[in-house]
């Protein structure tokens, strides 16, 4: 870039890096942004879920399922209710079988009787935060290292963006609106400017994370490949189960354990993980509810029991993190916020919000910029065309795709086979179509009709609840049930966005000069 | 605790917002003295700094300090989101303040 000076080749930088790769870190931005509450669109997914309401009983229900169906296990685990996912699971693992995240026997129970529930097959928030990292349908490895360069230029596009913009401090809370061109670059200045803090911690810190998934040879060097290792040195994990003799002998009852528990734990009990229950081995370990440090990862404590007698055992010891690990843990965590209370999660929230949007008015920004030229030079040229194609299709069209997913979670059959797989399928059919359907339509036309699409898909999930038994606005409200009313709120509020966005562009008139005045510039030009 | 910290978030917001001169222009139809622009400047870092308080106290300093850097977030889009929209909605903002710290803001019409 010779000839240019240092914050112009940093324009230049920030405009094609971020047209580049714009399309992917929107979409990556916007499902990472709704991670956050990766739990509770979960528990929104599972309308089953929804009649029962917690009891303090769940633990002993828990149990007697436990008893009934697995007496002889090597392992129980039962995943208590919490605030944000209030579901009651158990699961166990046969004697001799591997013990990991994977395997072994799961059943969910109504947290209220404790009967086994049959509960629809879905992803849930969980397809949303795995495809914000690794995509879909792709050698994990490859997406994460197509995700991991998106993000690395991120951090490029932040850095150059920063230097470019000549009036950080000067425009720091300034918007001019109706001012065509204007209000687009400071809408892109503002929504990056006002949470750059957010944006630099959650670009960064996605970095990290991805440095140890794709760049692990320091690690397996120091380690020589025992990654398992160097992770439990991390975290301080536990060995694997050893091989113990042992007779049969009945379980102390939980109920004093618990008491125990919750005297010390504010957040209460997370977990139980009972290690070869009915035997004179057995072990109860209870997990408290979420740390409250960013240095530990949010990790939490343990308290680990005889299984007979009911003796407290040594507790494993609260290390102090090494420095290396504390700042990895710190980043790590602010990005994960598995520590976070709702207050925070939905600041997080809204900064990711403004993520997605600064990534998008960027984007539009880049064909507002273009628009004098190409009514002077009389043509759209194909690019340009291109980049308004994949513009509609992907700003409009991803929030109508995750709009349709939610929408074939509540209409398509409980008992239909692979209904897992055709949740997804319709996010992605839908998603195809809004990027194909910019290539029929006006630049003008296109926007509007997405949009309006993505209102009304998004304002009939709340009315298609109101149908059902349990899951409606109506009788969450009277529950107090917050999880849910909170995502029926969320998915109106969204539906109102949208409408409100389409009424604004059909009275919208643009504000290109020419020399004879036409009564709708933009669409002549696609016609030329 | 937390709403409070959103609070003097936005209030601190809205004194920098005021002590730049443009701004300060539009909200109350005035130019600034320059020793208005000053309190008004030391005014709102000192309740962004403020902020940091109640949040640190509800979640303790790691958590705490992440929730009041979020914070600022919202308070700073609201306040652009004013003075874009409705200017003169700034100052009034304002006035539980002049009865809180009446030292501080004496002088402005």
């Amino acid at each position: 870039m010779n000839g240019m000076g240092f914050r112009q080749s940093n324009a230049w930088l920030h405009t094609w890096v971020g047209l580049l790769l714009g399309w992917l870190l929107y979409a990556v931005f916007l499902t990472g942004t709704l991670s956050f509450f990766q739990d509770e669109i979960s528990y929104w997914m599972k309308p089953e879920l929804h009649a029962a309401t917690p009891g303090p009983q769940s633990a002993e229900l828990a149990l007697q399922q436990l008893q009934q169906r697995a007496a002889d296990a090597q392992l129980w685990q039962i995943d208590l209710p919490d605030e944000r996912d209030p579901e009651l699971q158990v699961q166990w693992f046969a004697p001799g079988e591997h013990i990991g995240k994977r395997g072994g026997e799961r059943l969910t129970l109504d947290a209220a009787s404790g009967e086994p529930l049959q509960v629809r097959e879905t992803r849930g928030g969980g397809f949303l935060y795995r495809f914000h990292f690794e995509l879909y349908a792709m050698p994990r490895q490859t997406a994460r290292w197509i995700v991991g360069i998106a993000t690395f230029v991120m951090l490029v596009a932040i850095v150059s963006g920063v230097v470019t913009h000549k009036k950080l401090f000067k425009d720091f809370f300034t918007f001019r609106p109706a001012k065509g061109q204007r209000s687009w670059l400071d809408a892109h200045n503002a929504t990056a400017v006002l949470a750059l803090p957010f944006h630099f911690m959650i670009t960064y810190s996605g970095l990290l994370l991805f440095m140890f998934m794709l760049m692990p040879w320091g690690v397996q060097s120091q380690y020589q490949g025992n990654m398992q290792a160097f992770f439990g040195e991390l975290r301080s994990r536990g060995e694997p189960m050893a091989q113990v003799v042992a007779e049969p002998a009945a379980l102390t009852p939980l109920a004093s354990l618990l008491e125990q528990a919750d005297a010390r734990w504010e957040r209460g009990v997370a977990s139980i993980r009972i290690t070869r229950p009915n035997t004179s081995a057995a072990q109860i370990e209870l997990r408290e509810q979420g740390g409250d440090s960013l240095l530990h990862r949010g990790g939490a404590e343990r308290l680990l029991f005889d299984g007979v007698s009911g003796a407290a055992l040594e507790q494993p010891a609260d290390s102090a993190p090494a420095v290396a690990s504390a700042v990895y843990n710190v980043f790590s965590s602010l990005h994960l916020i598995r520590f976070a209370g709702p207050p925070l999660r939905w600041l997080f929230f809204v900064s990711g919000l403004l993520g997605t949007a600064m990534i998008a008015t960027g984007l539009v920004l880049w064909v507002v910029k273009r628009l004098p030229q190409r009514i002077k030079a009389g043509h759209t040229p194909l690019g340009h065309r291109l980049v308004e194609v994949l513009n509609v299709g992907t700003i409009a069209g991803l929030p109508c795709a995750i709009a349709a997913y939610f929408l074939a979670n509540r209409l398509l059959p409980a008992q239909l086979s692979g209904r897992l797989d055709w949740e997804i399928n319709a996010f992605f059919l839908v998603w195809a179509l809004c990027l194909l359907h910019p290539l029929l339509r006006t630049s003008r036309q296109a926007w509007l009709e997405q949009l309006a699409v993505g209102a009304l898909l998004f304002a009939s999930l709340p009315l298609l609840g109101l149908l059902t038994a349990h899951s409606g606005l109506l009788s969450s409200f009277g529950r107090g049930d917050w999880l849910l009313a909170g995502m029926d709120l969320t998915l109106l509020a969204t539906a109102t966005g949208l409408a409100f966005a389409t009424w604004k562009l059909a009275r919208h008139q643009p504000l290109v000069r020419v020399a004879r005045p036409r009564p709708a510039p933009r669409q002549k030009e696609v016609a030329l | 605790m937390i709403l409070l910290t959103l609070l003097l978030c936005l209030l601190g917001m809205a004194c920098l917002c005021l002590a730049m001169p443009r701004h300060f222009e539009a909200a109350c139809g005035g130019k600034p003295a320059a020793a208005q622009g000053r309190a008004l400047r030391l005014l709102g870092w000192g309740l962004l700094l403020l902020a940091l308080w109640p949040a640190v106290r509800a979640a303790g300093p790691s958590v705490g300090l992440a929730l009041w850097a979020a914070a600022l977030t919202p308070a700073a889009v609201l306040s652009l989101l004013l003075l874009s929209y409705r200017p003169r909605w700034l100052a009034p903002l304002l006035l539980p303040l002049l009865v809180w710290a009446p030292g501080a803001e004496r002088g402005r019409k």
